[in-house]
């Protein structure tokens, strides 16, 4: 085992809390140990068996002794600059594209009964979203304000076309099975 | 003619047609005497987010379980279907009916398609799928109580009540075609998904091959409901193969629920020429969708032309959105062109007759809502003299 | 001057617990398969990209995986696209193995002041009973859990805490976690990532929207 990773294992011997140092291997030819620490994120349940806790670790890193593997610590998540605060949400679809612009039903995401139509200039719309538009596609229509942490507020307007993979061919074989058992369940006069 | 109280139940020898439209959708309930109702279509009431018919039946204390008939679904666009599957759900022993171009199992198969495990919501489909659950639902627990559920096609009898009712009532189906028929088994299979298409929800176009227009008979009274049925210049499809039929019912109609919200598409002079009475009590609702408003204009004006009597859910108006203010309302104004909401105000219309006066008796108009007189309706700069 | 809690920061994170192939999940294959944009892929931020562990981060998503663990974050506005990332992911990948999963909901209040806050703490922890043990004790974490009464396994749990971000403020976290059943031997197991994908595409929309009701209940806001 490397002077590196060895230095890390008393340091985690020796600490009583998760650790937090920005030790992070990158090179290709090492072998890594799944093992990680989280902070905020990753709690799944008490039950299952945590990886994550110091004493586990130090087991792991125990067992892993005589192959070689270094724990890998990644360094804790950067918070984001900026964030943003939403006042308004639409589910949009796309009914018709014109030359430079397109018509959409909006439903408001806080009232599902509320419906209504806008048109929208291709220019508001991301570049790359734009090979997108077209009858019957999906988008998210976001409204707030951009909070930055160098205390700058901007208003914000952010479409975002929905990404979905393309139809199938198991999920179009499983809807053509599924209508076959459905017709021949339901009896008809 | 405003109504008062939309809370009294018809009498027993009372027929009764209600006209329900927000703007985006219409329903259609019939009373057809002896506490038995009729539903056609489905939309949601604006205020509950129920299907208004729904809402409506209990508001007259009426048990929809019991009393509910027959539910015909006119086509599976989602401007008549809205809320169906929560009808169906509470509706336990109507027999339930839908137009035969949905028998194609390309049909099933754009249902099962577009279920939840394709991450595509598609409104339309997805509410037909919930009847589709309730029929299977009702196969597995109450074979002998339930009515087998039936297809509409040109001149079949849908449903009649027992020999021995007091008020002898038919339901027939006047569409689809033939051609039509097969027009719209060809547009239901242009949209199904192929492999390796995006994913995008369906917008349907075009004239609605697959609408089913009824022809009820209660005693003596006769209704044309014309859902979205448009003429067509394809021989075989549309009004004309309906007027000219030799099989339909004989009779003419004393209320017309116009078709396609009074389009010009949609008119066809013969049907008021040779199907309807004189000063038919003519009902339509708005279209509020698209670059359209219906009726337009000049589609009220032909309608005035040919009766006296017509009437409208609500004025055929968008309104501007108007609940936004502040940062919401000018970053919207920022980046759209336009744009305005699609549902417009409630609105009911009821008709009753007591089966008693005929053949000489009047109808009774009732306007609840944003409901009124559809030549007022235009009165742009005024808007709709709204029902007191 | 504010006299409720408001919500000043907020995220989702989507936890899934499994088997997986990290070395799958880089920036250039979602971008291949059209799950994110193509310019989002070239200007991602990639931390880790080996065969054990893969993290890297876009401008709205953060994505760390293991060979057991799957973590994907957004901050707001971009939830939804969270979500259709990962159906979209397993619907491709559909054979992945997908036992747990946790939609966690991370709101930072702020709360109106400062007696406010330790109102709050005295409120969820009294200090009667810790009167002879600790001098001044004060509510560093509190956490909370309820099983499901729904019509899935697993557990509702909810984390409160004094926030590192806003002053005075808390960090509410609720995880709302679902695992399918064990498989038995006799009976056929539906393997992958179906079972936990049609749970995700079924309670999306009710699971983030309680989530934040719960949070905002619990701080008192109305």
């Amino acid at each position: 085992m490397n002077t590196a990773a060895a230095n890390l294992q008393e340091e985690i011997k020796d600490s009583s809390e998760s650790v937090h140092e920005e030790y992070l291997v990158h090179a290709d030819n090492m072998r890594l140990d799944s093992t990680q620490f989280f902070t905020e994120f990753g709690q799944i349940s008490p039950d299952e068996k945590w990886v994550d806790t110091i004493n586990d670790s130090i087991d792991s890193i125990k067992r892993q002794k005589e192959s070689s593997t270094p724990v890998v610590i990644l360094k804790q998540p950067s918070r984001p600059k900026s964030h943003f605060i939403p006042l308004k949400k639409w589910e949009g679809t796309v009914l018709t594209v014109l030359e430079d612009s397109f018509v959409a039903r909006l439903i408001d995401q806080e009232d599902e009964y509320s419906d209504s139509e806008a048109e929208f200039s291709f220019e508001e719309v991301p570049q790359s979203d734009r090979g997108l538009i077209e009858p019957g596609a999906i988008f998210y229509w976001n409204i707030g304000y951009i909070d930055r942490d160098s205390g700058q507020r901007m208003r914000a307007s952010v479409i975002r076309f929905r990404r979905i993979p393309v139809w199938q061919s198991e999920e179009l074989e499983t809807a053509k099975v599924a209508a076959r058992h459905l017709r021949e369940t339901i009896d008809w006069e | 003619m405003t109504g008062n109280n939309s809370a009294v139940p018809p009498r027993s020898n009372e027929i009764e047609v209600s006209l329900f439209g927000p703007g985006y959708g219409e329903s259609v309930l019939i009373h057809l005497g002896l506490q038995q109702w009729i539903i056609v279509d489905s939309c949601i009431d604006q205020n509950s987010h129920r299907p208004a018919a729904l809402g409506y039946l209990e508001n007259l204390g009426v048990d929809p379980a019991q009393a509910v008939k027959l539910i015909v679904v006119t086509h599976w666009h989602d401007d008549h279907i809205k809320g169906l599957g929560e009808l169906m759900a509470s509706c336990n022993l109507a027999k339930f009916v839908c137009s035969a171009a949905l028998r194609c199992e390309e049909f099933l198969e754009l249902v099962e398609s577009y279920s939840q495990r394709s991450m595509m919501r598609s409104s339309g489909v997805e509410e037909f799928r919930k009847v589709l659950d309730v029929l299977k639902t009702r196969k597995s627990k109450y074979t002998e109580l339930s009515p087998l559920p039936k297809f509409a096609i040109s001149d079949r009898l849908l449903w009649k009540n027992p020999p021995e009712a007091a008020i002898p009532c038919e339901v027939f189906s006047l569409s689809p075609s033939d051609m039509s028929l097969n027009l719209a088994f060809q547009e239901i299979k242009s949209l199904l998904p192929q492999e390796g298409e995006r994913k995008k929800r369906i917008i349907a176009r075009g004239p609605n091959h697959a609408a089913v227009v009824l022809w009820i008979n209660v005693r003596d009274t006769c209704l044309l409901l014309g859902s979205d049925l448009e003429e067509s210049s394809i021989a075989g499809t549309g009004w004309s193969v309906i007027v000219d039929s030799k099989t339909r019912p004989d009779g003419r109609a004393f209320i017309f629920k116009i078709p396609h919200h009074g389009s010009k598409n949609a008119d066809q002079p013969q049907v008021w020429q040779n199907m309807l009475v004189d000063e038919v009590m003519a009902i339509t609702t708005p279209f509020l969708r698209g670059s359209v408003n219906l009726p337009t204009k000049s589609d009220v004006d032909r309608i005035c032309s040919r009766t006296s009597h017509a009437y409208i859910t609500a004025p055929p108006k968008r309104r501007r959105l108007s609940k936004s203010s502040g940062a919401i309302a000018k970053t919207i104004r920022e980046t759209v062109r336009d744009i305005r909401e699609c549902t417009g105000q409630d609105g009911q219309i009821r008709l009753r007759l007591n089966l008693s006066e005929l053949p000489e008796g009047t109808w009774n108009v009732e306007l609840f809502g944003a409901s009124c007189d559809l030549r007022h309706a235009v009165l742009s700069a005024q808007g709709c003299s709204p029902a007191q | 001057m504010a006299t409720q809690p408001a919500i000043e920061i907020e995220g989702v994170s989507i936890v899934l617990l499994g088997d997986f192939n990290p070395k799958i999940f880089q920036p250039a294959w979602f971008a291949a398969q059209e799950l994110i944009r193509k310019e989002e892929a070239e200007s991602a931020e990639i931390e880790v990209v080996h065969p054990e562990v893969v993290v890297f981060s876009l401008d709205w998503l953060r994505i760390q995986v293991t060979r057991n663990r799957w973590i994907s974050e957004a901050q707001a506005p971009h939830y939804e696209p969270l979500r259709d990332l990962i159906l979209g992911t397993f619907r491709l990948l559909r054979h992945t193995p997908i036992r747990k999963m946790g939609l966690n909901r991370d709101i930072h209040f702020k709360m109106p002041t400062e007696d406010d806050w330790n109102a709050l703490g005295d409120r969820l922890a009294p200090k009667e009973p810790w009167k002879n043990i600790l001098d001044k004790p004060g509510m560093r974490r509190l956490e909370m859990e309820e099983k499901r009464s729904d019509d899935f396994m697993g557990h509702i749990r909810i984390r409160i805490e004094p926030s590192v971000r806003i002053h005075p403020g808390v960090l509410v976290s609720v995880n709302d976690h679902y695992s399918l059943p064990e498989p038995e031997k006799e009976v056929e197991y539906v393997s992958g990532s179906e079972g936990i994908m049609n749970i995700l595409a079924q309670v999306w929309g009710d699971s983030i929207e309680s989530s934040k009701h719960r949070a905002s209940m619990l701080v008192g806001l109305s």
